[in-house]
Order: C-alpha cells, then sequence, then structure tokens
C-alpha cells in the first residue's frame, strides 16, 4: 500500500502548494506595484517606500489568510449542507440511490449483473451505499480533512515571503537602484514561482514563468507611472 | 394497450425456467388462468421486489389453479442470470425486439423498456384483468391475486372483496 501512501500525500502536497503558490504570487505582484507606486510618487524617500511596502505587506497577508480561512470554512459549510440533504434524499428513498448508482456503474462500463452485485452488497451497510451515492452519483465530494487554520497560516506566511522580495531592496539601498532591483529581484522569484507552477501542473515551465515574469515588469512599471502621476496633482 | 375482452396475440419468444431455455409461445396460455405480467429490466432493484414476490407467492397461484409467465425486453442469456441470482420457479420471457410488448402496447417511449403492466388471461387466450403503473411504481402481488381469486369465483365481487383465502 506504500505507493498509494505516497500518491496521498503527494495529492495532499499539491492542495497546501495552493495557497503557497497563490500567496507568493499575490505577495510579489501585489507588494511590488505598492512600493513601485509609491517609489514613484517618493523617489527620494526610501524610509517612506518600505514602511508602506512592510505595513501593506502584513496588513494584507492578514487579510489573505483570513480570506483564505472564511472561504474554507464557508466551503465547509456549503459542502456539509448538501452532504446532509442528500443523506435525507438516501434516506427517504433508498431506491432511488440504488437505480441510480447502477446506472452511473453500468456506463462506467461494467456489466449490469455485476454492477447489481456491487450494490446488493454496498446495500448491507448503509454507510457505504450512501459513500457511492454520494460521491459517484451526486458527484458531491468527502469533507476534506485538512485543517483550514494551517491552509490560512500558509497563505499568510507565503504572502509575506513573496512580499519581502520588492520590499527589502528599499530597505537596504535607496532611490533608482532600490526599485530597479526590487523589480528585477521580484520579476526574477516570479519567473521562477511560474516555472515551478508550469512544472508542477505538466505545462511548459518556461512559458509558465515567462509569462509571470512579464506580469511582474508590467506591475512595477505601470505602478511606478501611475505613482509619479498622482503625485503629479500634489506638486 | 390491450384491454379485458382483447385476445392474446399470437407470440413465439424465448424463455427461461430455472435454468432450462425454450421457446415459448401463445399456445402455452391456453387451457390455463395465466399472470402475465410485463416488467421494464433484470438487475434492478424495484423490478426484483415484484418479482420475487410473485415466487413466493407461488403455492397460492398454483392453488388457484394458474401460472405465471412475465417478460421483459432483456436478453435470455440475462434472464437466466436474474433467475439463478434471485431463485425464481417461474418462466422468464424474453422480448428483445419489444415485438409483444408492442403488441400489448406497453413500451415505454423513453427507452424502448416496458412498462409495469399486468394482465390476467382466461384459458381461452381472453383478457380478464389488465393494469399498468408508473415505471416509479412497483405493482401489488396482493392484489393481482385477489382479482385473479375474484375472477375466478364467478361471484360479483365489490372492491377488496376475496372470495378465496389469498
Amino acid at each position: 500500500m506504500e505507493p498509494i501512501q505516497q500518491t496521498k500525500a503527494r495529492i495532499e502536497l499539491k492542495g497546501k502548494s495552493r495557497e503557497l503558490v497563490f500567496g507568493m504570487q499575490d505577495g510579489l505582484i501585489s507588494i511590488l506595484g505598492l512600493v513601485a507606486g509609491v517609489y514613484g510618487a517618493y523617489p527620494d524617500d526610501g524610509i517612506v517606500v518600505a514602511t508602506i511596502g512592510i505595513t501593506g505587506a502584513i496588513a494584507a497577508a492578514i487579510s489573505m489568510a483570513v480570506g483564505s480561512l472564511l472561504s474554507s470554512e464557508a466551503e465547509r459549510d456549503l459542502l456539509l449542507a448538501e452532504i446532509k440533504q442528500a443523506y435525507e434524499l438516501f434516506k427517504k428513498n433508498p431506491y432511488l440511490a440504488q437505480e441510480s448508482l447502477l446506472e452511473e456503474l453500468v456506463a462506467s462500463g461494467l456489466p449490469k449483473p455485476e454492477a447489481y452485485r456491487i450494490i446488493k452488497l454496498l446495500s448491507t451497510k448503509e454507510d457505504a451505499l450512501f459513500q457511492s451515492f454520494q460521491n459517484n452519483v451526486l458527484e458531491l465530494p468527502d469533507v476534506e480533512s485538512e485543517n483550514p487554520y494551517v491552509n490560512a497560516l500558509v497563505m499568510f506566511f507565503a504572502f509575506i515571503v513573496g512580499s519581502a522580495f520588492p520590499v527589502l531592496p528599499f530597505v537596504v539601498l535607496s532611490g533608482l537602484f532600490a526599485f530597479q532591483v526590487a523589480v528585477g529581484i521580484a520579476s526574477t522569484a516570479l519567473f521562477s514561482l511560474g516555472y515551478l507552477k508550469g512544472y508542477f501542473a505538466k505545462e511548459s515551465p518556461l512559458k509558465s514563468g515567462l509569462k509571470f515574469f512579464f506580469i511582474a515588469i508590467l506591475a512595477g512599471v505601470l505602478s511606478e507611472w501611475i505613482g509619479t502621476f498622482v503625485s503629479s496633482f500634489y506638486t | 394497450m390491450l384491454s379485458i375482452n382483447d385476445i392474446v396475440p399470437e407470440f413465439n419468444l424465448m424463455g427461461a425456467h430455472r435454468q432450462s431455455v425454450r421457446p415459448y409461445t401463445h399456445n402455452e396460455l391456453k387451457g390455463k388462468w395465466t399472470i402475465l405480467f410485463f416488467y421494464p429490466e433484470d438487475f434492478s432493484f424495484i423490478c426484483p421486489t415484484e418479482v420475487t414476490g410473485f415466487n413466493e407467492e407461488m403455492d397460492k397461484i398454483t392453488t388457484l389453479d394458474a401460472q405465471i409467465l412475465g417478460i421483459s425486453v432483456d436478453p435470455i442469456e440475462l434472464h437466466t442470470e436474474w433467475i439463478k441470482e434471485l431463485g425464481i420457479e417461474y418462466p422468464l420471457l424474453s422480448d428483445p425486439n419489444g415485438v409483444l410488448v408492442d403488441q400489448f402496447g406497453v413500451r415505454d417511449p423513453a427507452d424502448g423498456r416496458a412498462h409495469r403492466a399486468t394482465f390476467i388471461v382466461d384459458p381461452t387466450l381472453k383478457i380478464e384483468f389488465a393494469m399498468v403503473t408508473s415505471r416509479n411504481v412497483g405493482r401489488s402481488v396482493a392484489e393481482t391475486l385477489r382479482v385473479l381469486a375474484a375472477i375466478r369465483s364467478g361471484e360479483l365481487c365489490p372492491a377488496d372483496y376475496s372470495p378465496l383465502e389469498v
């Protein structure tokens, strides 16, 4: 059973990587946009850029983590409600469950007598029959066992790590050079992230990496222009 | 759909009784009262409640000097397997092209299978009772036997009156 355990662990890790990739990507792009915009408005004030970058990153990371937690909980509650409703239908009309499951199994290629016998066997244990009805007929997934708080924490730290790339250059450097380094580092990090995402999703890693890279460049340059443009009204 | 006083049309279908398979014709019905029932399909979950329901009442059917035949559009091989699965003691006839199903007018146009239709046929092949129910509703075995007993008594029978203890 070891290969099965390994596959299950891999699937679970992939589930977590959704939060990880999304958090880092969002941290990189949004905070790069933020610091580039502030830099456009205050090109000579590195402290303002760094302060806004750090506080913005923390606030956004909290918001993202809370969003992840609430959406996970809402998704879980909705699924539980659907499963409860499905169970009531199942209890009220077990023949409907059996007939519809039979139809599904036959449609999937099983000979009818075999499909009938499987369902008859499943019917000796109500939970087993309902589980099959839920998964195969209603196509309702099981409630995920993963902890939504863990996912929220992963999201929080991934966002912080992602946002550190465009913020740190403004902490240790200043002026145009800080901006150039921030855009360069963030673009490289996003390229790597896109490359990895493409690799795991069995897409072209280079294509995926380049897509992320150009998004970063665009976010940095556009935000800097917007910052410069908006600040021109106040000077 | 055929109704009372109609005559059972001629037919020649393969039928399975226990594990033997042979042709069955309308002549099988001559000289004996017959419960002829159509059902949608083998290896499903409502149909066996009826098929085994009749099987459990075989003694009463024999007491009424009657026979019973089930018909569906399933192939004969499936009938054989189904009979073995459920331990059915009476013949199931296979009408794969639905010829007899159409002659009786009991085909469900939705999927080409037979409706749940029940006919009681007298020894001269004249239909004395005809009933069809919705696909989702299994028929009552007890009611079928009550009607058979009532018809056979030759009496005037009010609602739910059963002249024989069936």
